[in-house]
């Protein structure tokens, strides 16, 4: 798929900035584009903040993913434990990272 | 299309992670690289190296960055891992062929680790 210059990924490896990610999430949406969102490692901890719930709402299903393995890996059950709001299969694998790489024409690490 | 794509790995914690993840892009088709800045490497499991291995088969690799690292670090990483040393310099001039530049993690940390959490 050709990269969307009005799409942003945002790859979040840190626990650190959930206040932040929801801000750019918000400031991306008022000004009409699209975000793309991948967890990984111990950024999987941000769900299990009150605010990752409103995150899930708005991005769409298939635009928001966390690493199954990292949530396993960090102490969660990935069959028993999906974050609320959140369905089986936005458990995903580093290849949606891979997927943010290719269909976002704007990409930033936090 | 295939995109060269550094990931750069200040602190101890995320180093074997950002390795995982590096092999992740490797898996997609990417020329995928790991650096590995400031520490020595956490143990060294079967995991890890068929990782790092397998990056390699894909065309990328896991450096040292050899600058930033003590003696010590350095020959362990280098020596002993098998990493591929680099310099800052060497490194400067891979990013700017880059098309994705990655600080994967938290910044380096203050202090080693402690015992608990020391492999």
């Amino acid at each position: 798929m050709a990269k969307d210059p009005d799409k942003l990924g945002i790859f979040v490896t840190t626990p650190q900035y959930m206040p932040h990610l929801m801000k750019i999430v918000e400031a991306a949406q008022r000004a009409g584009k699209k975000v793309m969102i991948f967890f990984t490692f111990k950024a999987v901890h941000l769900t299990k903040q009150p605010d990752f719930a409103r995150l899930v709402k708005m991005v769409p299903e298939d635009d928001l993913a966390i690493c199954a393995d990292s949530y396993t890996c960090e102490g969660f059950d990935v069959e028993l434990d999906i974050p609320g709001g959140m369905t089986p299969k936005q458990m995903r694998t580093q290849a949606f990272h891979g997927q943010v790489l290719e269909e976002c024409g704007k990409y930033m690490v936090l | 299309m295939s995109l060269k794509i550094y990931f750069l790995i200040a602190n101890r914690q995320y180093i074997t992670d950002a390795i995982r993840s590096a092999l992740g892009q490797s898996v997609e088709n990417h020329y995928s690289h790991a650096c590995v800045f400031y520490h020595k490497m956490p143990r060294v499991t079967e995991y890890v190296k068929e990782n790092i291995e397998w990056i390699r088969d894909m065309e990328g690799d896991v450096f040292a960055v050899v600058d930033t690292m003590d003696e010590e670090a350095k020959k362990y990483n280098v020596e002993e891992v098998g990493l591929t040393p680099i310099t800052l310099e060497e490194l400067a001039q891979r990013l700017r062929e880059a098309d994705v530049i990655i600080g994967y993690g938290m910044p380096k940390q203050k202090h080693g680790p402690p015992p608990a959490c020391a492999d």
